[in-house]
């Protein structure tokens, strides 16, 4: 092999069909006998597996060209058929042809005048929509000819032609045979072709009827050896078999002048296996099976279908270098770090090329081995020679080593690697992380990205790619690693963020805790990781905002808002908290507002870094001062639940006056509606607000300091405050169909209630809360509104899927030029500008660009991502 | 209703054919056949009084509340 590298670009492709003098030309063999192996077991001379077609044995040289098994390309061979055969695969294109011209003189049936419009039509119809339209528009053309029953050319009348699938024609009732479809082909002049769309120089339509049939070599074809030596063939090689026996029969039966109904029953015959073996999933053909009667794989077959080559092998590749296991948390990696077994880094390689600075870094692998992490499994030779690391190769290897040999060593820490959850939805399914190996067996990641994967940890699993080239990793380390990832390309936030213990315990220590002792405060910090403390140790005494503020640069300014009523506005001077308290608005995940500013101001990696700290600072102080919910959280003051007793009351009164109201005949209808929805309507939204109403009794009664459940709720960490109502005092209003519940019985919902009852109780309302435990009718209303969600969600996943992949399909190769324009794949022109204002919302804040805010901070020499 | 002018709605928008010159440019441009453009029917409701006739240009003034103002050109075609 010469290390000679020479470039070449396709410039066209031209595709058309096999005659039979090329068929002919490029065969290696004629073929005359379907036996395949003589006595001894070697293939034999002018069978199908002759080894001038190639060999498919180790020990066999190929007589063609020479080489051995994996060398030898394979070689086409031939055979001249007794009789001429319709290849199946084109019988559409003879039909059109056959039924367009004329069978006498062979030429398109349109006058001259007629043709040269048509003509011109096609030219235009290509110019504008390419040549799809042109198809389109040719075969209604087609259409319309075949009605013609004169030969404008010649006069000769034209009989009808019917194709009977799968192959056969007839003309006025009566079988034409392939020899009659041939010569007609034949007739049609080379002028009359193009106007189909045919180059008479590649593709002349009697070509379309064999005479020659080439033989696929024996490497499409390869047989297998058993165990016990016999060999089995591939389907293709049985086809053949029969095939070239039945044209040897044929050839025999017209020699001998056999009677004219034998030679057409096995030209019938022919033609049939010929088929098959083109397609084996004709209709109307009985499928040719094997003696077991599975059906036999051919042509088609091979390349159709989700097992066929272009699904299965094309589209569905599988890779190597990658793992699969179970996912777990692990809050004290960093958010751009996946933690990978021990088990795992030992298989998974990445290779290094040997140099000689690295020369003895390298040989430690090979010294530890395949076994002892890290190690090393393969070394490459220059010349691409694999040799594997074994306990016994391994002293030869480290003599033979040298620059230029490739060393595929363990997977080491801060090796990049790609992650992903499946189903892949966007382009953070699939993200680049920094390997940390850990003791397990499972993949941990840090929850903070479970959002943009989808995950959690209830059995979820995910996969592992080792990129093997340098292109391969800097393409993964500028475009997909995490901190490339946080911002949402759909809104412009950060969708990588603190979540729940995390979120509660910063809550916690920036609202609750406002006397720590100075070795506490050490404690957490240093918990967190974090070193540089000198801020907490001048008091006796800090606050838990003081603690948080050391994780802040010192020149971070911030001015935002908070979820909290006491502090609704969170101001950051020069890395201290003046006011306010971290919850979700500023750390969580699609909101944190603060991490947004923080990354505009230091970067991405340095958010990340940030975020690390703030989710191991947080638990840090779950952990040391314990948090715990209590069923007592749920018990209301007596106070609250007179309160709300007083809310449901008022709710009830309402809705008794809006149905007296209606029965009266007082009640005004809305705009569009009958005055029964508009009552409805009413009702429902009467009967909704009363949770509001409670909502905001609980906010005001119950006391923070020492409502663990209610802090869960306001910091964002986890619950809603509708939670805690539907648990402490009442469930509310059910609906179903956005209606309150009215099905089951006519004109009621249960049979306890009388017909036409349209009091809340009798239509869905639930006034007991989960604690106190609901009336049976209560029950019954949950059960209902609960099963509808249940199977809205089960069928709602699959179809809502499915369309979105039909839209990312669609999508996927629009791009964004240079110039601006958003293209598809063949050229033409989506947009003009990207989305219509050419915004990327990734690198916007939240979806716009601040002018004002560049400006000044451009003004005042600040830097900015 | 039977003869409403849908393009004198106010939801509609602006529609211009592009001249020789600014077409050439925009040709220039995109580095792209008129065919490459987004099409436009010839009959669409907004076109059908202007007297246009297949591989004209037009230029359309959309307006968006969200992202505003932005300028979009189709390529009138017959079917």
């Amino acid at each position: 092999m010469k290390n000679e590298l020479r470039e070449f670009y396709i410039s066209r492709i031209n595709f058309g069909v096999w005659n039979p003098a090329q068929i002919k030309q490029m065969a290696a063999v004629k073929v005359v006998t379907p036996e395949l192996y003589d006595k001894e077991g070697y293939p034999v001379d002018g069978g199908l597996m002759d080894t001038r077609m190639g060999v498919v044995d180790p020990g066999l040289r190929c007589k063609t060209c020479g080489g051995r098994m994996n060398e030898c390309p394979g070689h086409f061979g031939y055979m001249p058929l007794a009789r001429p055969v319709i290849n199946v695969l084109f019988v559409n294109e003879i039909y059109s042809l056959l039924r367009s011209t004329c069978r006498n003189c062979g030429r398109i049936l349109l006058d001259n005048e007629s043709l040269k419009k048509y003509e011109a039509e096609l030219k235009r119809v290509e110019e504008e929509g390419g040549i799809e339209e042109r198809l389109a528009t040719l075969s209604k053309i087609i259409s319309e000819i075949k009605h013609i029953s004169k030969c404008p050319h010649c006069g000769t009348k034209q009989d009808k032609i019917k194709l009977e699938k799968p192959y056969t024609f007839l003309i006025n009732g009566r079988r034409m045979n392939s020899v009659e479809i041939r010569s007609w082909l034949e007739r049609i002049p080379d002028s009359d072709l193009k106007f189909f769309g045919l180059n008479p120089e590649t593709s002349r339509p009697e070509w379309l009827v064999l005479t020659i049939f080439p033989i696929p070599p024996v490497t499409v074809r390869p047989s297998i050896t058993l165990e016990n030596g016999e060999k089995s063939e591939d389907d293709l090689t049985h086809k053949l078999v029969d095939v070239v026996r039945i044209n040897q029969r044929l050839f025999e039966n017209i020699n001998a002048g056999a009677p004219e109904i034998i030679v057409e029953d096995l030209w019938d015959l022919l033609q049939y296996h010929i088929a098959t073996f083109y397609n084996n999933n004709l209709p109307k053909l009985p499928i040719a099976r094997h003696r077991s009667g599975v059906p036999l794989k051919t042509l088609v077959d091979r390349i159709s279908s989700k097992e066929g080559r272009i699904r299965h092998n094309l589209l569905g590749k599988r890779t190597n270098f990658s793992a699969r296991t179970v996912i777990s948390p692990d809050p004290l990696i960093e958010p751009d770090e996946v933690g990978v077994p021990y088990e795992v880094a030992m298989k998974l390689t990445v290779p290094q090329r040997v140099t000689e600075w690295n020369i003895e870094y390298l040989k430690e692998f090979i010294k530890r081995g395949p076994k002892k992490y890290p190690g090393a499994n393969y070394l490459i030779r220059p010349d691409g020679k694999k040799k594997k690391i074994t306990e016994e190769t391994k002293e030869a290897l480290l003599e033979e080593i040298q620059p230029g040999y490739i060393v595929e060593r363990h997977l080491l820490d801060g090796d990049v690697v790609l992650f992903n959850r499946q189903p892949s939805l966007h382009r953070l399914s699939m993200m680049a992380h920094r390997v940390r190996v850990l003791d397990g067996l499972t993949f941990r990641l840090n929850p903070a990205v479970c959002r943009p994967y989808n995950a959690d940890f209830d059995g979820d699993e995910m996969n592992l790619h080792v990129p093997q080239t340098e292109e391969a990793r800097l393409e993964a380390e500028t475009l997909m690693l995490i901190p490339h990832q946080m911002i949402s390309p759909r809104d412009g936030l950060t969708i990588i963020g603190a979540i729940q213990d995390a979120i509660s315990g910063c809550y916690l220590l920036t609202k609750r805790l406002t006397k720590i002792p100075k070795k506490d405060a050490v404690d957490l910090l240093v918990n967190a990781e974090v070193f540089d403390i000198k801020d907490v140790l001048k008091k006796e005494y800090v606050s838990g905002k003081e603690v948080f503020s050391v994780l802040l640069p010192k020149d971070f300014d911030y001015v935002g808002k908070t979820k909290d009523k006491d502090e609704p506005e969170l101001v950051i001077k020069k890395g201290k908290i003046i006011k306010g308290v971290m919850d979700k608005a500023n750390l969580g995940q699609g909101a944190g507002l603060l991490l947004r500013a923080f990354s505009k101001k230091y970067g991405a990696e340095e958010t990340l870094r940030f975020m690390g700290r703030v989710i191991r600072l947080g638990i840090a102080v779950l952990m040391k001062y314990g948090f715990s919910i209590y069923v007592s959280d749920t018990d209301l003051p007596e106070e609250a639940k007179n309160k709300i007793k007083a809310l449901l009351e008022e709710a009830k009164k309402d809705s008794e006056e809006l149905i007296e109201k209606y029965r009266k005949g007082e009640l005004e209808p809305y705009p569009g509606r009958t005055v029964e929805e508009t009552l409805e309507l009413l009702l429902l939204n009467r009967l909704n607000q009363v949770r509001n109403d409670a909502e905001d009794v609980v906010k005001e009664t119950i006391s923070l300091e020492k409502n663990n459940t209610l802090l869960l709720a306001l910091s964002g960490a986890r619950g809603s405050l509708l939670n805690l109502i539907q648990i402490s005092s009442f469930v509310g209003q059910q609906a179903l169909r956005g209606k309150r519940i009215d099905r089951g019985y006519h004109g009621r919902s249960l049979s306890c209630f009388e017909k036409g009852d349209l009091s809340p109780e009798a239509r869905g309302f639930i006034k007991n809360g989960f604690k106190q435990g609901l009336k049976p009718h209560e029950f019954f209303y949950a059960a209902m509104t609960g099963r509808d969600s249940l199977m809205d969600t089960a069928l709602r996943t699959p179809k809502s899927g499915y369309l979105y992949r039909r839209l990312s399909n669609a999508l996927t190769d629009l791009i964004v030029r240079p110039d601006g324009s958003i293209r598809n794949a063949s050229g033409t022109i989506v947009q003009f500008s990207y989305g219509g204002d050419g915004i990327d919302v990734a690198k916007s804040f939240a979806g716009s660009i601040d002018v004002d805010g560049i400006i000044t901070s451009v003004l005042e020499g600040e830097t900015h991502d | 209703m039977a003869n409403l002018d849908v393009s004198k709605h106010f939801l509609s928008f602006k529609h211009e054919k592009v001249g020789k010159k600014e077409l050439d440019a925009l040709i220039k441009k995109y580095d792209i056949s008129v065919w490459d453009l987004p099409k436009i029917l010839i009959t669409d409701p907004a076109i059908k009084d202007m007297g246009l006739k297949p591989g004209d240009v037009v230029k359309i003034y959309r307006k968006c509340p969200y992202r505003g103002p932005s300028i979009y050109y189709r390529v009138v075609v017959r079917e």
